[in-house]
């Protein structure tokens, strides 16, 4: 059993406009192992992607975190002042997003968006980083590295975009990645290609990676571990074997159900 | 599927646009033209700013004369012009053809550094001393006006470049930060863009040329009036980007470079900025004319650059009084010149505008 490398306690999140105040996240307690893949699983709207953003900080300016902490290698994250995540944020978290197409950015090739990364938190030459990103998108399964290099993020095909932003997500060898719903707008095949890339990247990077996603079958072969959400609580958590064979939590088994 | 084919880029694209408006290829013609004579002024004008021949007050173009006295096509050649004075005291010049000058390529004149430190004495084209050229003519002091054009044009067309990329460099961060943060610094800076759109650009250009001290050199005058106006142009175009930055924030792009760890002011200049650059480089051709106007009418007033040195401003001041106009209608060549370069910025911006919004593509012709 590996230690805790990322421990959420009592995070509440809430959305408030002068008298109206509504919990997004009320007390939710998560925690991901190293070199563990936690799937994170719930309906739409129970916060999933919203435990994901805070947790690097990144919440719309509506949404205030009220009490909790972020225990990241034993540091607070929410005592950070803005200066201080940003070597965080990329260096030892990184984040994949649903829809590669619009977390690159149109008007610059892939490329240089995935050296950007390396240029904020690496040191290195220009001639090493260019062969740094090639070596990354090979390591990801892109078939011609140096095209996709080339190209914009609209040129490429949605799999091969979800693998360029992987290699970005990759690219200063964080500790921990947060994918959300990486996988929602793929077909079937490239599901898979992609639940195996990320199962491969987990030994040979060490990494952990905090599976944000509403598909249960995913989750089934990829996680080690399952945190069920709803309605902005965790209701479960545990390993996936025990959570699929002996589900402790109503809303778990009907999670199940659906599925079967 | 041996050969791939590559896609155009965008620059392509916008180029191959431009060229259907061939209006506006001639007016990129004429700029380039200008923007030539002027870095190669001391090689191109026969004579430098300062030169000038008394004799010659007010001189009308010289004649090129390319037959000689049998008709025969000879290389041109000018002859010198005497004067005498006719009832009403004026200056009467006269061709003097007792000697022709032939006008001579790679003439050796007066010394000059090229480009401000080769030292040279070779111009393009002049006539033996003391043969005078005035291809447009010359003014007061009897100083030709062709060769002081191309010296004012050195001052005239940059004024507008400099300043364009002061008020522009402004201008873009001030509201790409005010768009980017939004509430209360959005609000000071926008309510200071408020404060500079307020008063009308000329007086405050008036009013910040009087608070320069009056014993500034010709060239701290110059900067100093690059300074003062690109402080008029920044606002209206800080509200602008301001507005493109609100919306572009929220794309998710931003949310990721955020979570790659870029600080803020990173993510304005390499995310935000750039969705604003077709925008920028239309307003860029479209307000460089504002800053050779401001120029010209400060010198006009005898506010701007000062004699002997040449601005297209201040060679039109002489063309201030309706009898000048009337009796060398020549000195109002810097007008002519003003007219052309403001015109085809005009018409380059425009064209600009259609061939780099995607928007229209296709729609036309």
């Amino acid at each position: 059993m590996s230690e805790i490398l990322l421990d959420i306690r009592n995070l509440s999140v809430s959305v408030r406009e002068s008298q109206y105040k509504k919990n997004i996240l009320s007390k939710v307690n998560l925690q991901v192992k190293g070199q563990n893949i936690l799937g994170l699983v719930g309906g739409s709207g129970s916060g999933k992607t919203t435990i994901g953003l805070s947790i690097l900080r990144l919440l719309a300016p509506a949404l205030k975190t009220e009490e909790g902490v972020i225990l990241f290698k034993g540091n607070d994250l929410l005592k950070l002042s803005r200066k201080d995540m940003c070597p965080i944020r990329g260096k030892e978290i990184s984040m994949v997003f649903q829809e590669p197409l619009y977390a690159f950015n149109p008007v610059f090739r892939v490329g240089d968006q995935i050296e950007e990364v390396l240029i904020y938190h690496e040191q290195m030459k220009r001639k090493e980083r260019k062969g740094y990103v090639l070596n990354l998108l090979e390591k990801v399964g892109i078939p011609d590295p140096k095209r996709a290099m080339q190209s914009y993020s609209h040129q490429l095909s949605g799999g091969l975009r979800q693998r360029a932003m992987i290699a970005q997500a990759i690219a200063a060898n964080p500790n921990l990645i947060i994918a959300d719903e990486p996988t929602s707008n793929l077909d079937v095949t490239r599901q898979a290609q992609i639940m195996d890339l990320f199962r491969r990247l987990k030994t040979q990077l060490k990494l952990s990676i905090l599976l944000v996603t509403h598909d249960l079958g995913m989750v089934k072969h990829l996680a080690d571990e399952i945190a069920v959400i709803k309605d902005g609580t965790v209701v479960e958590q545990g390993e996936t074997r025990q959570v699929f064979n002996r589900p402790s939590h109503l809303y778990t088994c009907k999670l199940l159900e659906a599925l079967s | 599927m041996s050969k791939q084919r590559k896609s155009k880029t965008q620059f392509q694209l916008a180029l191959e646009n431009y060229k259907k408006n061939g209006f506006a290829v001639l007016c990129l013609v004429i700029l380039i033209v200008l923007y030539g004579g002027a870095i190669f002024a001391d090689f191109f004008a026969p004579y430098t700013y300062l030169s000038e021949s008394r004799d010659n007050s007010y001189a009308p173009p010289s004649k090129v004369h390319f037959f000689d006295e049998d008709g025969l096509i000879t290389r041109p050649y000018v002859y010198n012009r005497v004067f005498h004075f006719d009832e009403y005291k004026r200056r009467i010049y006269e061709e003097d053809l007792s000697r022709a000058y032939p006008i001579r390529l790679f003439h050796k004149g007066e010394e000059y550094k090229f480009l401000g430190f080769i030292p040279m004495d070779t111009h393009l084209f002049g006539v033996e001393e003391p043969g005078m050229l005035y291809l447009f003519g010359a003014d007061s002091r009897g100083r030709d006006v062709f060769s002081r054009l191309l010296y004012g044009a050195r001052i005239s067309l940059s004024i507008g470049l400099i300043g364009v990329s002061i008020s522009f460099s402004i201008g873009l961060l001030v509201g790409g930060i005010a768009g980017y943060y939004g509430g209360k610094i959005d609000n000071v800076l926008m309510r200071l863009c408020e404060m500079f759109m307020m008063v009308p650009g000329f007086y405050l250009m008036l009013a910040l040329r009087a608070a320069v001290p009056d014993d500034f050199n010709s060239f701290q005058v110059y900067l100093a009036i690059v300074v003062i106006l690109s402080f008029i142009g920044w606002a209206s175009l800080a509200r602008i980007i301001r507005g493109m930055s609100i919306s572009l924030r929220e794309r998710e792009y931003v949310l990721a470079a955020k979570a790659m760890g870029m600080t803020d002011i990173q993510i304005i200049i390499k995310h935000i900025l750039p969705h604003t650059v077709s925008y920028s480089i239309v307003a860029v051709m479209l307000s460089i004319p504002g800053y050779i106007l401001g120029e010209a009418a400060l010198s006009l007033l005898g506010l701007g650059i000062q004699d002997p040195l040449a601005s297209w401003g201040n060679m039109l001041s002489e063309a201030m009084a309706i009898a000048h106009i009337r009796l060398h209608p020549w000195i109002l060549m810097p007008g002519v010149l003003i007219f052309l370069t403001v015109m085809s910025f005009n018409v380059i911006g425009d064209n600009l505008r259609d061939c780099l919004d995607p928007l229209l593509k296709g729609e036309k012709k």
